[in-house]
C-alpha cells in the first residue's frame, strides 16, 4: 500500500521557490489549474519583464536606430550617401588634417583628466572626512552644480573673468600696470577650464566611494609603526582608492572626447574638437559620409572606455 | 586629540584640505558668482566691479517677459518652451524608468545585467552623435514632431538618472510587504500601485526633478533640433550672446541658476529623507 503524501500548502514564503517546484506540489495535491494562476502570478507580479521594459526599450532603441543610421551613412559616398557603399570617408579621415583634430581633442581630454583627478581628490577627501553631514551635503551639490547648470550661463560668467577687461585681468592690471595681460579665454586654456569644471562630479563621486571604503584602523596602524601621513597616503589611501580615481578619471576622459558645447563657446572658433568637426561636417561642408565617420570613431571610443571601466573596476564599487 | 577614528581628522591636515576644498570649489563656482554679481550692477555696459548694486535688469527683466521688445523678442515664449520640453521629458522619463527599474530590481529574466548595462549606454553615448543622428532621422522621415524631438532626446540622455535614482529606492523595499499584499489577495498591479509606488515615490520623485533640471539647461541636443517654432532658452540665449550683450542677459541667467539651484536642493532633500 502506497504511503499517502503529505498535503502541502502553498504560503506566501513559496513564492521564492522556483516555479517548477510550487507547481509540483500544488499538482500533487490535485491542484493543477490552481497551480497554473498561481505559478502564473508569482512569475510575473503583475508585470511581464518584457512588457516592463518596453517604454523603456523604445528610448534606447532609438538610440541603437541612430547608431546604426550613423554607421550606415558613414559607408556612403559623398552625394549618394544612401544608395552607394565606399570608404571613401574612412580613408579622408587618414588625412593629416582630420588626425590632428582627433590626437588633438585626445590630448585635451586628457589634459582635462588628469587635472580634474588632481582638483576632485582634495575635495573628495574632505567629503570622506568631514564630520559634519551639512557641509558635506554643501560641498556636494557645489560639486553637481557646475555640471547641471547652464553650460551657457556659465561661459557668461567666464567671459566676464576672463575676457580682455574682465576680472582677472582688471586684477593683473593693477598688480603689474599692463593692460590686458592674460588672454584665457577664447583658447585652449579657456576651454581646458571649463573641461575641467563642468566634469568634476564624475571624478569626485567614485573617489568618494573609494576613500569612505578604506578602514580609519589601516591608517592608524601605519602611524603606530612609524609611518608619516604621506607614507600613508602613498602606500595606503592612494593605492586603495585607485579603483574609484581610475573610474572617474576614465569618465572624464570619455566624456570629454565628446566635448562640444564647452569648445564652442569658450574657444572661440579657434579649438576645434572631434564633435565640432562633426557638427561642421554634418551641417556646412555637406560631407555626411565624413562627419559619420567620425561619430562612428567617437562612439567607439566611448563605448571602449565605458567597456574598460566596466572590466577595471568591479560593480558595485561605482558610485 | 590623535585617538580612534581620528588620524588626520583634525589639526593641520584637516584644515589643509577643507582650505583647499574651498579654494577649489570658490573657482569652480566663480563664473556662477559672476553671473549673479553683473546681473545687480546699476550700470548699463559690463563692467566689473559693478558702480553700483541695482535691481533695474530685474525690472527690465519684467518688462521684457511681459511685453515683447523688438531686440529681444521671444524671450518669454522661449523660456515657456523650456519649461515644457523639460515637463515632457521628465513626464516620458517616469513613464519609461518607473516600470523599467521595476523589472531591473525586482524580477528575474535571462539578460538582465545586459539590459541594465545598455539602459546606462545614454550617459556615456556622445551628445553630438546623439543630435545629429535624430536630426538626420528626422529629415529623412519627413516627419514634424515640433516639440516632441527635443522631448525624446532629452528623455534618452534622462532616463539612466531616471532609474538610477528610481531603482535606489525601490531597492530599499522589503520584498515581502508586496508579497504579504498578493497573499492578502491584491493583483499584481494592484500590489505594485499600492506598495512599491509609494515606498519608491522619493526615487521617482527625485529622478524626474532631475530630468527637468537636465533637459532645461541643455544646449547641445537643443542646438541640433531646435526649429523656428521651437525655439527653446538655452539657444535663446546663444543668440543673445552673439549679437547684443545687455545686463538683462545675465539676470535671466540668474534666474536659470536659481531655477537650477532650487531643484538641486529639492533632489538633496528628498535624497537625505532616504538616507
Amino acid at each position: 500500500m502506497p504511503v499517502p503524501l503529505p498535503r502541502l500548502t502553498i504560503n506566501a514564503e513559496h513564492a521564492r521557490l522556483p516555479k517548477q517546484m510550487t507547481r509540483a506540489v500544488m499538482a500533487s495535491n490535485g491542484e493543477a489549474d490552481v497551480a497554473m494562476r498561481v505559478t502564473a502570478r508569482v512569475r510575473f507580479a503583475g508585470l511581464t519583464p518584457l512588457l516592463a521594459l518596453a517604454p523603456a526599450g523604445v528610448l534606447i532603441g532609438l538610440l541603437g536606430v541612430c547608431s546604426l543610421l550613423i554607421l550606415r551613412l558613414s559607408f556612403g559616398e559623398r552625394g549618394a550617401e544612401w544608395s552607394s557603399w565606399s570608404l571613401d570617408a574612412y580613408a579622408t579621415l587618414a588625412d593629416r588634417y582630420y588626425l590632428v583634430i582627433v590626437l588633438d581633442t585626445l590630448w585635451l581630454a586628457l589634459l582635462s583628466a588628469v587635472i580634474t583627478t588632481i582638483v576632485a581628490f582634495p575635495i573628495a577627501l574632505y567629503m570622506t572626512r568631514t564630520p559634519s553631514p551639512l557641509m558635506r551635503r554643501a560641498v556636494l551639490i557645489s560639486v553637481m552644480l557646475p555640471m547641471v547648470a547652464s553650460l551657457l550661463v556659465q561661459s557668461f560668467g567666464w567671459m566676464a573673468i576672463l575676457g580682455p577687461d574682465g576680472l582677472l585681468n582688471q586684477t593683473v592690471a593693477l598688480m603689474i600696470g599692463q593692460e590686458r595681460a592674460v588672454s584665457l579665454l577664447f583658447n585652449r586654456t579657456g576651454v581646458l577650464l571649463g573641461l575641467v569644471q563642468t566634469t568634476i562630479p564624475l571624478a569626485v563621486l567614485p573617489m568618494v566611494a573609494a576613500l569612505a571604503a578604506i578602514p580609519v584602523e589601516l591608517e592608524e596602524a601605519a602611524s603606530d609603526l612609524g609611518a608619516s601621513r604621506l607614507t600613508a597616503y602613498r602606500t595606503i589611501i592612494l593605492p586603495l582608492a585607485w579603483p574609484g580615481i581610475a573610474a572617474g578619471a576614465v569618465l572624464v576622459f570619455g566624456f570629454n572626447t565628446g566635448a562640444f558645447a564647452v569648445p564652442l563657446l569658450l574657444g572661440g572658433l579657434k579649438v576645434t574638437t572631434i564633435a565640432i568637426l562633426i557638427s561642421n561636417e554634418m551641417g556646412s561642408s555637406l560631407n555626411w559620409p565624413l562627419g559619420a565617420a567620425l561619430s562612428v570613431v567617437l562612439v567607439a571610443l566611448a563605448l571602449g572606455l565605458q567597456a574598460l571601466n566596466r572590466l577595471g573596476v568591479p560593480r558595485g564599487r561605482q558610485a | 586629540m590623535n585617538g580612534i577614528g581620528h588620524i588626520g581628522r583634525h589639526g593641520r591636515e584637516a584644515l589643509i584640505i577643507k582650505g583647499v576644498t574651498l579654494l577649489l570649489l570658490l573657482v569652480l563656482l566663480s563664473p556662477i558668482f559672476m553671473v549673479v554679481a553683473m546681473s545687480l550692477t546699476a550700470a548699463a555696459t559690463l563692467q566689473f566691479p559693478p558702480p553700483g548694486l541695482s535691481l533695474r535688469w530685474y525690472e527690465e527683466l519684467v518688462t521684457l517677459l511681459a511685453g515683447p521688445d523688438a531686440a529681444m523678442a521671444r524671450l518669454a515664449e522661449s523660456l515657456l518652451v523650456s519649461l515644457e520640453i523639460a515637463a515632457a521629458a521628465s513626464l516620458v522619463c517616469v513613464l519609461a524608468g518607473v516600470p523599467a527599474s521595476y523589472a531591473l530590481v525586482r524580477l528575474s529574466f535571462r539578460g538582465r545585467d545586459l539590459i541594465e548595462e545598455l539602459l546606462g549606454l545614454p550617459i556615456v553615448f556622445p551628445t553630438v552623435v546623439l543630435g545629429v543622428a535624430l536630426l538626420m532621422l528626422i529629415s529623412q522621415s519627413g516627419l514634424d514632431l515640433g516639440m516632441g524631438q527635443i522631448v525624446v532626446a532629452h528623455a534618452i540622455i534622462g532616463l539612466p538618472f531616471m532609474m538610477r535614482n528610481c531603482m535606489a529606492s525601490m531597492r530599499g523595499i522589503d520584498p515581502a510587504l508586496q508579497e504579504a499584499a498578493r497573499t492578502l489577495g491584491a493583483s499584481g498591479i494592484r500590489a505594485f500601485a499600492d506598495i512599491v509606488l509609494p515606498l519608491a515615490r522619493q526615487g521617482i520623485i527625485s529622478g524626474a526633478l532631475l530630468v527637468f533640471i537636465i533637459s532645461f539647461n541643455e544646449f547641445t541636443l537643443s542646438y541640433f533640433l531646435y526649429t523656428i517654432d521651437v525655439f527653446p532658452l538655452s539657444i535663446w540665449l546663444f543668440q543673445q550672446s552673439n549679437t547684443s550683450f545687455s545686463p538683462a542677459i545675465f539676470a535671466i541667467s540668474t534666474l536659470t541658476i536659481l531655477i537650477t539651484i532650487g531643484v538641486i536642493l529639492a533632489v538633496d532633500l528628498l535624497a537625505g529623507r532616504r538616507r
